[in-house]
């Protein structure tokens, strides 16, 4: 049995598994987090093992525990290392309260946090492996934690998940990205997770100042089309996007309120990754030129 | 509409005003609603126990039909509308 402990952001991970995929999955996506102390408290203590009895012959399974309790049906064995990343996401998405949480990619660069909502097939993960790929800081590829006490986004960067064609696209824009193997056949297609580069692995314990929330919408053929939002607009659409709003209650919405406020937001359609890309940038660059 | 028979807004509203509209949150339901602003004013004027003639004046007031207030036609379709307020916001469980 292998013990798994890391770091992301201010959150700590401690994996239990016998599987060398899932092993060796962490040993190469989460090669550059830190462990935590002996004495740190651990956040969420998960385990991701094969499913014992009759199974283990004839179509093996693997199952997710966190404290104990198993909160999914078992999956196919192959699929261990994506169950783990996306039991990790279920574990923060409930547990960690004292963020309000948005369903978005966060990402960084000269102290402008653009948050980047997506519903499925946006194109969000892949606009946010490509920025990173860039060198923009990446916080999180999947959940931007809101801070509820001063509210700043705090990072917990992890490998971006990419699906389907998505791999190729991020494989032939970067030679340096790194990759895990492709999982196939999972229920959103093949999937493949990109490690989190370095340096925001670095500086994981630094927050950032949100500037921007892009709602980004890939549409084929389409042209790039940058347009502002109405804040109502925004603040609708995004509480709909946090996972919390309402556990956090009045304190959710206020600090939903306070985000919108001081934030720039923008409707954005791009017909391609180069043309997403200049977009973004072009955003952070009009910002600091005023 | 007297004092007596104002339709109470629920205590657990919240509220945060954008450009032309307002967000509304019922921590005790959770839903979350985006109102006119006109609507949320009238809300607010229902808490404090305005009469319709209030209701009636803040709608001319919003509307800037303020040279029309003394048509009897104006009047009773003003006050149409703060019915329709009254009623959809009950719908949503904005008022007891």
């Amino acid at each position: 049995m292998c013990n798994f402990k890391f770091k992301s952001g201010e959150l700590s991970v401690s994996l239990q598994t016998s599987m060398s995929t899932v092993k060796q999955h962490c040993e190469l996506v989460y090669k550059h987090f830190p462990s935590p102390k002996e004495t740190d408290f651990v956040d969420f203590h998960v385990s991701v093992n094969p499913v014992k009895g009759y199974r283990r012959w004839l179509r093996p399974q693997v199952q997710f525990s966190f404290d104990g309790y198993e909160p999914f049906a078992p999956l196919p064995i192959e699929q261990a290392p994506a169950f783990f990343e996306w039991g990790l996401n279920w574990c923060i998405a409930n547990n960690t309260n004292q963020y309000l949480i948005i369903h978005a990619a966060i990402v960084e660069k000269n102290g402008y946090g653009v948050l980047l909502p997506g519903t499925p097939g946006s194109g969000k993960s892949t606009l946010c492996a490509a920025l990173v790929c860039q060198g923009w800081r990446l916080l999180s590829d999947e959940m931007a934690l809101l801070s509820i006490t001063d509210g700043l986004i705090y990072p917990a960067p992890r490998p971006i998940s990419l699906k389907n064609q998505s791999i190729q696209i991020i494989k032939q824009f970067s030679s340096e990205a790194v990759f895990g193997d492709i999982i196939p056949d999972t229920t959103k297609g093949n999937i493949a997770y990109m490690c989190a580069p370095k340096v925001s692995v670095i500086s994981q314990m630094i927050p950032v100042v949100p500037a921007f929330i892009v709602f980004p919408h890939y549409r084929a053929n389409s042209e790039t089309k940058l347009t502002p939002l109405a804040k109502s607009r925004a603040f609708m659409t995004l509480a709909e996007n946090a996972f919390n709003f309402n556990i956090l209650g009045s304190v959710g919405f206020e600090v939903m309120a306070d985000l919108i406020d001081k934030v720039e937001c923008y409707d954005f359609s791009y017909p391609d990754l180069i043309s997403a890309l200049n977009g973004i940038n072009d955003i952070v660059a009009k910002h600091e030129k005023e | 509409m007297q004092n007596s028979n104002t339709p109470l807004i629920q205590s657990s509203l919240k509220f945060h005003t954008f450009e032309n509209e307002v967000a509304v949150y019922d921590s005790v339901s959770g839903k979350l609603h985006l109102l006119p602003f006109l609507g949320v004013e009238l809300l607010k004027l229902m808490q404090q126990g305005s009469n319709m003639c209030v209701l009636v004046n803040t709608i001319f007031t919003f509307n800037d039909f303020d040279n029309q207030k003394e048509n009897d036609a104006d009047i009773e379709e003003a006050e149409m509308m703060v019915k329709q307020f009254i009623d959809s916001y009950r719908d949503l469980g904005l008022l007891d």
